[in-house]
This record gives structure tokens, C-alpha cells and sequence, in this order.
């Protein structure tokens, strides 16, 4: 078990790839890290003070109420944790070097996968207790000892969650087959872990009278019926927390049953979910293209090679596509407020705002892989074409989606609202576009496609520049559209001047 | 006759290491030109400079009489350069990946495809052109790069390395290839740390050192500076390069 291939031997090697893994993720030098810890830390303790005080003023008593509030908080729980638990074994599975070397020793498979998996409970755990720890330290002080015993019910949830990634994981492999479960198992982790926020906005689709009101309420007492009838196994959880009779142990039990069970139906078919992995390399035929297919100038080739790449990587499509997603709320909350009884003018320049959010959040994601994850820099520069066209290209293979994205609300609003909303909606979201692509070429971060995610690590001024000058131009596209054509002046000025800014501070790279 | 490849003083310094000490290398045109050198030397930093991959502190670079550092996209259209490692787009396939070469060097699309389908006959991937490169072998990639290099058929071709990791069978394609291609009056330049390659294929070989050139010439030449008559390439070498190592201590 201690030995070179033993259990913790195994368990050492993962938490140390996590460790560092983790470290890798962080921004910036040890100051500006120490800063930022030191930051959160405070944030948390402060919020975890204020929650552990107003829970101290309760006593945890097993009401309806209480059980339903509890059943539910939890259900949101464990949404997010198989969302994170169902990510972390999708990479796990797919970082293929590491599973190569550890499947090619003579330690046995099952060995590997349930200390990964483990190793994968470990994670998701540590971060809620962290979190929850916040939380925990404040209530002995202030006389909420009782709620202590809701923190085996965390590390319970992880555990249970896990179970359920690694279930969903096999069935996914097995319904479609190891090259689609990467993306789908991606997209499902995301739409999970964002579905209670995109659903606590649902309301606001209706009308905000009685009905909702009423709809509300319905829904909640339904909740709580759901979470604290002793008859209903979701209400198991709830009712371990708070140490009714034998729930606790019931609980306890059921998870490690179940987690045992996934672990080992997962270990049954591990070996060959990894080979299927490793042969993912397999040809695919296609068609064979012509010699129509070489026309073109050079501005059409590297847009063409762009967008081709984009297309053929579907995990990285579902990860843009799913950033906007999120943005979805935001559009349920204007969108509601459009109402038949006249136009609110308030209501469409949030629309509009929230449209340059979105296009310059796609223009942003695009821009990175376009400009800064090119895959043969080399290639580029040392072919006949001068490095201000290969930029242009590369900032139109990103633009012209965003822009594409933009044109349909801009020709909405046109028709439906007035035709200067639909102008002012275009001009906001082309000038946000713009200073997006012209960013991402000054300040570049090279990187590889599959840091995706950590696209925007590097400088802290950097960034908030980047953020201040999107923030401008929704500002003011938001007071045009209201009616406030010069007041948008200053916070478009304010972008302008922020972009020239950039621009001067630009690294100076070799220009050929 | 103009040289394919002059290079005067050339220098480049990464912070207070010289890696390329004020040389002079000149290549003729239709030869193929072997850099040696060990580990450090400087080969790879010389021949990414005449690539315009990296802007020299000091010296001139004039390919088939164009400055390169005056006007780089003319320089640029005369030469093709393939590193070490392929860089490949791997969500290309082997054809996609000449397309956007032959469009990046404004090649007319019959010509295009004549050549991509010249090329990938010769190297044998012609069944595996619309197979994305992310599938490819080693071996495969490096020869994708290879018909990438040649699809707009440089008048000045620059290999690093070509040959490192390739199998027997590919390797003779390669050097095949490169041998064929100085025959038929093209230029080649290659860097290698295989000595029995440059001593085959190579009509001059350059041995650099410290960002120097110690000396250049055809093979006889060089046996007749510093190896005798019967030397092997990599008697010379050693005794050029060991001479330089004994004096730096």
C-alpha cells in the first residue's frame, strides 16, 4: 500500500500533479499570488462570518422548512460538484500521456482508476471544505456547535457526486463512443453546473404580477414537500445532516455502496475505455478535394485556415459556445421587460448592452485562438507575407463571427424598436469588436489551443484594460440606445482612450 | 554567379551569450550545403535568422542577391524553411495543409495541386492526404513538412535537423529528396549531428563553433586541413572541434 505502486504511492503522485497543476493556473509572481490569496481569504472570511452568525441564531431543527431549505441547498450541491466531478474524469481519461505511462507499469488498471478517482473526490471535496471552512471556523465562537455536524454531509456529497460522474461518464462511453464523450461529457458538466442559475432566472419570463407570485410559491412549498417527506430518498440527505434516527448511517452507507459500485463498474471497463482513448487516432476518411479548393488570395487562406481549425475542434467550440451561454440569464431578465404595453427604452438598452457583451465576448475567445494559439508561428513568419496581413486575417477570421452574431439583433431592434436603436446597437457592438481584435493583436499570449480556459492569465492591467474597454462600449451603447446619444460620448471616449493606450504600451516584436 | 546564400558579420547575442559571432557564410546556388556543429553552436539561430525568424543585432543576409533584412517578403518567396519539429495544424489534413501553404505563397491552384499531388506520391502519403495530421506518425509529419517546404518550390530550401527520429526507410526518402532536389538545381541547407548524412549527401560542409565558422569545404578539403588523407568526416570533425574545445581551456 506505501510502497513505489502501492495505493498512496499513487495518491501522492496525483495530489502532487494537482498541486501543481493548481500552481500552474495561478497569475502572476509570488506577490502578486500572495496578494490575491490573502484577498480571497479575507472575502471569504468576512462572508463566512456573516453566514456562520445567522445561522448561529437558529437552532438546526429537522421543520419541513429547514429540511426542504437544506434538501435543496444541497441539490444545488451536488449539481455543481458532478459538474466539476464529471470534468475532472473527462481530463483525466484524455490526458493520455499520463494514463499511457501508468497503464504500460505493472500496477494493476483498478488500482489506478480508484486511486484517480479517488484522487478526483479528494479535489472536489477539499474545495467545499475550504469553502465551507470559512464558514465552520466562525460558529463555535458564536454558539452554532450544532451545525457542525453538517460537515460529513459535504465530504458525503462529494463522494456521492463523483458516484454519479463516473456513472454518467461509462454510460456516456458506452451510448457514444470514446471520441464524442470528451465534448458531450464537457457540455453536460457546463449546462449542469450553470443550470440552477439559468433556472432561478426562468421566473422572469413571467409576467411580474400575481401569477408569479403565485407560480413562485407553488414551486417552493413543491420543493419542500420534495426535500422533507421521510418517505422520499432525496430527503435522506437533508435528514443525515440533521441526525434524525438512523439517516445518518443509512446515508453514510449508500454512498460509500454506491461510490464502490461506480468505482468498480467504471474499473470493469477501464482498460478498455483507455485503449478505445488511444485509438482515437484512427483515419477518418474524407472526401478528397479538388483543385478549386486552392483558389484564393492570402487573406481568404488564412481566414479559411482559421476558421476550418475552429470548426474540426468541437471541444473547443462547445467551450466558446458555452460562455455564452452563461450569458443567457441576462437576456431573460430585459428580455421579459419588453413588454406589449409600449416599448421600455430601459429594457432594450439593457438588451443591447448585453448583445455587445456577448459579441465581444465571442470576438475575445476567438481573437486568443486566432492570433495568439497559432500552432506553427514559425511557418507564418517565415512565409512571403508580412506579419500586419497575417494579423489583419487572423482578426477578421475572428471578427467576422462576432459581427455575424451582432447583425441579427442589430436588424431586430431596427424593425421592431426604432432604426437608430438597431444603428446604435451595430456601432456599439462593431467598436467592441474591433478594439477586442486590435488588443489581442498588440498584446499577444501565445499559448496552446488546449489552454483555452487560461487564456486570460497574465498581467492584472492587462486585463482590467481589456475589461474596462468592453465595459465603455456597452456603456455606451446602453445611454444611446436609451436616448442619450451624448452622454455615450464620454464612456466611448473613455474606450478610445484606453485602446490608444494599449496600443502605445504594446510590446515592440520583430516586424517582417 | 550570384550565391544563393551570403551572410556578413552576422550577430546575435541572447543576453550575454553570443550565439552567432559575427559570420560570414556563403552558399552557392544548386549545392547542398551541410551546417555541423555541436550542441549550442549556433546553426539553428543562424539559419531562423536567414528565415526572418529572428532579427540579427549586426550583419547582412542577402539570399540570391535580395536583402533579407531590407525587404523580407522578396527574400521570403525565394526560400523555405522546416525545423526541427514539424509544425503542423493538426486538425488539417495532409492536403489542407499544402493548401494553405501554396495560398500562403500565392501558388496559381492547378500548379498547386500538381505539385501537392507530385509531392505526397513521392513521399508515400498520397492514400493519406485527407487524413488529419493529428493521426500521423512521426515520420509522417515530418515528411507532411517536408512536401509543405517544397510545395512552392523554393529556390533556397533550410532544414533543421531533417532527419531526427525518422526510420531507416524514411530517412533515405528524405535524403533521396534533398539529393534529387540539388541535382535538379535547387539549393539545400541542412543542419545535422549525423556526420555519416553530411558526408554522402553534402557537396560542401560547414563546421561552426562558439557562433564561428572553424572551417568549410567540400569533404576533401577538409580532410586535406585537419584530417589527412582516408580521415572520415568525423576524424575532421573531432580534431576541428577538439581543437577549439583544448584552446578555449
Amino acid at each position: 500500500m506505501f510502497g513505489p505502486g502501492g495505493v498512496l504511492f499513487l495518491l501522492r503522485h496525483e495530489m502532487l500533479l494537482t498541486w501543481r497543476n493548481f500552481r500552474a493556473s495561478g497569475k502572476g509572481r509570488h506577490v502578486r499570488r500572495a496578494i490575491f490569496y490573502s484577498l480571497m481569504a479575507t472575502f471569504l472570511g468576512f462572508g463566512g462570518y456573516w453566514v456562520a452568525r445567522i445561522l448561529s441564531a437558529f437552532e438546526p431543527q429537522p421543520t419541513p422548512i429547514m429540511l426542504g431549505i437544506v434538501g435543496a441547498v444541497f441539490a444545488i450541491l451536488v449539481s455543481i460538484m458532478l459538474a466539476q466531478a464529471l470534468m475532472l474524469i473527462t481530463e483525466s481519461l484524455y490526458q493520455r500521456g499520463d494514463l499511457d505511462l501508468l497503464l504500460a507499469s505493472p500496477v494493476p488498471a483498478w488500482r489506478v482508476l480508484t486511486v484517480r478517482m479517488s484522487a478526483i473526490a479528494i479535489n472536489v471535496g477539499v474545495f467545499y471544505l475550504i469553502l465551507t471552512a470559512a464558514v465552520f471556523v466562525w460558529l463555535p465562537s458564536l454558539g452554532g456547535w450544532a451545525w457542525l455536524s453538517f460537515a460529513p454531509s459535504i465530504l458525503l456529497l462529494t463522494l456521492f457526486s463523483t458516484a454519479l460522474g463516473l456513472m454518467v461518464a461509462r454510460l456516456l462511453f458506452w451510448l457514444i463512443g470514446p471520441r464524442n464523450t470528451r465534448v458531450v461529457a464537457q457540455i453536460l458538466a457546463s449546462v449542469i453546473g450553470a443550470a440552477f442559475f439559468i433556472a432561478s432566472q426562468l421566473p422572469r419570463l413571467l409576467e411580474e404580477d400575481e401569477t408569479r407570485s403565485q407560480a413562485m410559491r407553488e414551486l417552493f412549498e413543491r420543493l419542500i414537500a420534495f426535500f422533507s417527506d421521510a418517505a422520499s430518498p432525496l430527503s435522506l440527505p437533508a435528514r443525515a445532516a440533521f441526525g434524525i434516527g438512523a439517516d445518518g448511517a443509512l446515508w453514510a452507507a449508500s454512498v460509500l455502496a454506491l461510490y464502490a459500485a461506480a468505482v468498480w463498474w467504471y474499473a470493469a471497463g477501464f482498460a478498455a475505455d483507455a485503449a478505445a482513448i488511444s485509438g482515437l487516432g484512427a483515419p477518418r476518411r474524407r472526401r478528397a478535394r479538388g483543385v478549386r479548393s486552392m483558389r484564393g488570395g492570402v487573406m481568404a487562406t488564412l481566414v479559411n485556415k482559421e476558421w476550418r481549425l475552429l470548426r474540426r475542434d468541437p471541444l473547443l467550440l462547445s467551450q466558446i459556445l458555452l460562455q455564452l451561454l452563461y450569458l443567457l440569464p441576462l437576456f431573460l431578465v430585459f428580455g421579459t421587460r419588453l413588454g406589449d404595453d409600449g416599448f421600455d427604452r430601459f429594457a432594450a438598452a439593457g438588451f443591447a448592452s448585453g448583445f455587445v457583451l456577448l459579441v465581444t465576448s465571442l470576438a475575445a475567445s476567438l481573437a486568443w485562438l486566432t492570433v495568439s494559439a497559432e500552432d506553427a508561428p514559425d511557418l507564418l513568419a517565415s512565409a512571403p507575407v508580412s506579419r500586419n496581413r497575417i494579423e489583419r486575417a487572423k482578426a477578421l477570421a475572428a471578427g467576422i463571427p462576432a459581427a455575424a452574431l451582432l447583425l441579427p439583433p442589430a436588424v431586430g431592434a431596427s424593425i421592431v424598436v426604432t432604426p437608430m436603436t438597431g444603428f446604435w446597437l451595430l456601432l456599439g457592438g462593431v467598436a467592441a469588436i474591433l478594439s477586442t481584435c486590435f488588443i489581442a493583436i498588440w498584446h499577444q499570449t501565445p499559448g496552446n489551443r488546449k489552454e483555452f480556459r487560461r487564456r486570460t492569465r497574465g498581467s492584472l492591467m492587462l486585463n482590467l484594460g481589456r475589461s474596462f474597454v468592453a465595459l465603455g462600449w456597452i456603456g455606451a451603447t446602453a445611454l444611446a440606445v436609451s436616448g442619450w446619444a451624448l452622454a455615450a460620448i464620454v464612456p466611448a471616449l473613455i474606450s478610445l482612450g484606453l485602446v490608444l493606450a494599449l496600443h502605445e504600451s504594446r510590446p515592440r516584436v520583430l516586424q517582417t | 554567379m550570384t550565391d544563393a546564400l551570403s551572410v556578413r558579420a552576422l550577430t546575435k547575442k541572447f543576453g550575454a551569450k553570443t550565439a552567432v559571432d559575427a559570420l560570414d557564410l556563403d552558399v552557392r546556388a544548386g549545392e547542398l550545403y551541410a551546417l555541423l556543429g555541436p550542441n549550442g553552436a549556433g546553426k539553428t539561430t543562424t539559419l531562423r535568422m536567414v528565415a526572418g525568424l529572428l532579427r540579427p543585432d549586426a550583419g547582412s543576409i542577402h539570399i540570391f542577391g535580395v536583402d533579407a533584412l531590407a525587404d523580407p517578403i522578396a527574400a521570403k518567396r525565394m526560400l523555405a524553411w522546416l525545423p526541427d519539429e514539424p509544425a503542423l495544424y493538426d486538425k488539417l489534413t495532409a492536403w489542407e495543409y499544402l493548401e494553405f501553404i501554396a495560398g500562403l505563397w500565392g501558388i496559381g491552384a492547378k500548379t498547386a495541386a500538381l505539385r501537392a499531388e507530385e509531392l505526397l506520391k513521392f513521399l508515400g502519403l498520397w492514400d493519406n492526404r485527407d487524413e488529419r495530421t493529428e493521426n500521423f506518425s512521426r515520420g509522417m509529419k515530418q515528411k507532411t513538412a517536408l512536401a509543405g517546404a517544397l510545395i512552392h518550390d523554393p529556390k533556397l530550401l533550410m532544414l533543421d535537423e531533417p532527419l531526427t527520429g525518422l526510420d531507416a526507410a524514411i530517412a533515405r526518402q528524405v535524403k533521396d529528396l534533398l539529393q534529387q532536389r540539388a541535382r535538379g538545381g535547387g539549393t539545400v541547407i541542412l543542419t545535422t549531428h549525423i556526420l555519416d548524412v553530411a558526408e554522402r549527401v553534402a557537396d560542401r560542409i560547414g563546421i561552426i563553433q562558439h557562433g564561428k565558422l572553424l572551417a568549410e569545404g567540400t569533404l576533401d578539403e577538409l580532410r586535406a586541413r585537419a584530417g589527412g588523407a582516408g580521415a572520415t568526416l568525423e576524424d575532421v570533425y573531432l580534431r576541428l572541434v577538439g581543437a577549439v574545445e583544448a584552446g578555449a581551456a
